[in-house]
């Protein structure tokens, strides 16, 4: 922008400020209103539903059902991990040596307890060789993921139903409990640290630190066996707040209409940028090599109980989710585009828009199917969103834009492959620049 | 005071109390009309206690924003769902005196009445994030970066944004005429 333009907006800056306070509007607070509002926010705040959680979305905060519930990403987290073969210091001979057990450790089992804003959340995790993962949440229901062929399984024994989702495969597995021990991520895309030595139930153990962005692990080694007794990660959330975490969760209710219809479907999806809330997992009584049964992990539902089935979309969330998402969204909310791109993440907006679109008064439970689908088309997209946020070429314009405006940018992010800016237009068209786009 | 909130109706009732004015403020700003600006400012912080738990900040200054934020969606909602941006360009062309849109009146001098309707017409012609950005930052007095956090926007782009809607108001403004050219 040439001097002169620049300085001409600085002085047409100052001229409009200072006609701005000439302006005089009536704004002077009506006390009536306001103390009136005062009174019906008490009565709401007095009201307000206690913050027991969710249960599902609860599920969904928890590591390990973040891991489930986000295998789409997590899955292709995990097989994208590079093998450990980093030397540590003084200390990487005994730190290979503990990935070396772990990943010849046939199974493992151990207690994990969340803690998310000073409410703690327990379940018991097995784990075996091939990476089936079962857990016993406290509250009594059981989660089953098996990666191999993309199925996270629930079961409600209280109300005998069962869910099972299919998800997209990752990348093809690698054999070795380590590759499919999460917790493990941080010492695979970094040099963990020797801390030093610390009692734990009166035995002397070997303390490992590794820092990665938004997350610390700790981990306490037996020396003797060289395999961990004590885990504790560290979720630290982006402190940048226009980065969100894409969850949500949906109740069959607001399909059905019965309250007590006792089925609702949440989703997260977790990245590598701090979304979410500061959360604490800590793992305990661990225990290596412990016999296991296949029967724990069969995603076979029991013959009395209910089954529900949600398949997903078999592709990585990529710019054509966004584009889907924009179709929904626009058609929702005739023809405009979201005022601020996280407003995908917003339920107050979003779960309207499903409950419009998608209850008929036919069958609750295939008008529910299609508004969970939508919702992960929904979430995907803002997923993808996050991540151009967290690589620093995000731009959006698409506030007061309807869809059809052809030469109006929408979004905009820079292409790792080619360099260019991809931007999505007015029209839902993609293409190409060189250079941020400018705004008409 | 943020964390006694969250528990203590009290202590919520004194944030709101502290922040009232400045969100009625906002929302007259924004929607040029007292009685729609009460009501949405009800809604602004009915949503806030609705909401209050998803807000994770620790200080007044991020509370204040994220009101900011909230009452920004909300009178945006408000224009939209109610297409009340052509209601009031309606209301502004018989309170102006019949003038056209974009071609307001010749004089500026003719009272405080005459440079809101200017104002008014002026503003309500822009797209929604230009009238936020606008009326945060000459109305509300906030700084680039504090507009950034109500928008989620870097400071950049609330910059290049900003340098947008003052070029449309430039021409949409008599008075930005005669001084600048």
């Amino acid at each position: 922008m040439p001097a002169g333009r620049f300085n001409k907006i600085s002085d047409y800056e100052k001229q409009f400020e200072s006609f701005a306070h000439r302006v005089k509007f009536d704004d002077t607070p009506d006390i009536k209103h306001r103390d009136k509002l005062e009174q019906l926010l008490l009565e709401n705040f007095a009201n307000r539903r206690p913050q027991q959680p969710n249960i599902w979305r609860t599920i969904l905060k928890t590591r390990i059902s973040r891991f489930a519930a986000a295998a789409i990403i997590i899955i292709g987290i995990l097989f994208g991990l590079h093998q450990f073969g980093v030397r540590i210091d003084g200390t990487a001979v005994a730190w290979a040596d503990v990935m070396e057990k772990i990943d010849k450790a046939r199974s493992v089992i151990y207690n994990q307890t969340a803690e998310i804003k000073s409410v703690k959340y327990t379940n018991k995790t097995y784990v075996n060789e091939d990476g089936l993962l079962r857990a016993e949440q406290d509250y009594g229901r059981i989660l089953i993921l098996d990666p191999n062929n993309g199925i996270t399984f629930n079961l409600m024994p209280n109300e005998k139903k069962a869910t099972i989702v299919t998800h997209r495969l990752g990348k093809k597995k690698e054999k070795g409990l380590q590759k499919y021990l999460e917790w493990l991520s941080s010492f695979h895309e970094k040099e963990g640290k020797y801390i030093g030595t610390k009692i734990v139930d009166g035995k002397e153990t070997y303390v490992y630190f590794s820092e990665i962005p938004f997350r610390k692990i700790t981990v306490w080694v037996d020396p003797k066996t060289s395999l961990p007794v004590r885990v504790e990660q560290l979720y630290l959330p982006n402190t940048n707040p226009d980065i969100i975490a894409p969850q949500m969760s949906l109740d069959m209710k607001e399909f059905s209409g019965d309250a007590n219809s006792g089925l609702g479907y949440g989703f997260s999806i977790s990245g590598s940028m701090g979304i979410g809330d500061e959360m604490k997992i800590t793992m305990t009584n661990f225990e290596w090599d412990a016999p296991m049964d296949e029967s724990l992990f069969s995603t076979i539902p029991p013959a009395d109980y209910s089954v529900e089935e949600y398949p997903f979309a078999a592709s990585d969330p990529n710019e054509k989710t966004l584009i889907e998402a924009f179709v929904f969204w626009t058609e929702m909310s005739d023809g405009f585009f979201p005022d601020n791109i996280n407003d995908l993440g917003d339920p107050n907006k979003v779960k309207p828009m499903l409950i419009k679109k998608f209850r008929k008064d036919g069958d609750p439970k295939a008008e529910f199917k299609e508004a969970i689908a939508k919702m992960n088309t929904i979430l995907e997209a803002l997923y993808v969103v996050q991540e151009q946020k967290v690589g620093g070429s995000w731009g959006y314009a698409g506030d007061g834009i309807r869809l059809g405006e052809t030469n109006e940018p929408i979004c905009w992010w820079k292409s790792e492959n080619t360099g260019a800016y991809r931007v999505i237009y007015g029209d839902l068209s993609i293409g190409d620049s060189s250079e941020i786009p400018q705004q008409e | 005071m943020i964390s006694n909130a969250r528990r203590d109706p009290a202590a919520f009732a004194q944030l709101y109390r502290r922040h009232y004015e400045a969100i009625f403020g906002y929302c007259v700003h924004r929607l040029f009309e007292r009685q729609t600006a009460e009501d949405v400012t009800s809604t602004v912080f009915l949503r806030a206690v609705e909401n209050f738990g998803r807000f994770s900040g620790k200080h007044e200054k991020s509370f204040r924003n994220w009101l900011y934020t909230i009452a920004s969606n909300a009178v945006n909602d408000h224009l939209r769902r109610s297409a009340r941006r052509g209601i009031i360009f309606k209301t502004v062309l018989e309170e102006a005196g019949k003038e056209k849109p974009g071609e307001p009146p010749d004089k500026l001098d003719e009272g405080p009445e005459k440079e809101l309707l200017l104002l008014k017409e002026a503003v309500l012609a822009l797209k929604l994030v230009y009238q936020t950005i606008i009326t945060l930052r000459f109305f509300e007095n906030l700084k680039l970066t504090e507009i950034a956090e109500v928008l989620g926007k870097s400071p950049g782009t609330v910059r290049s944004q900003l340098a947008r809607a003052l070029a449309k108001l430039e021409r949409k403004l008599s008075f930005a005429r005669r001084e600048v050219q």
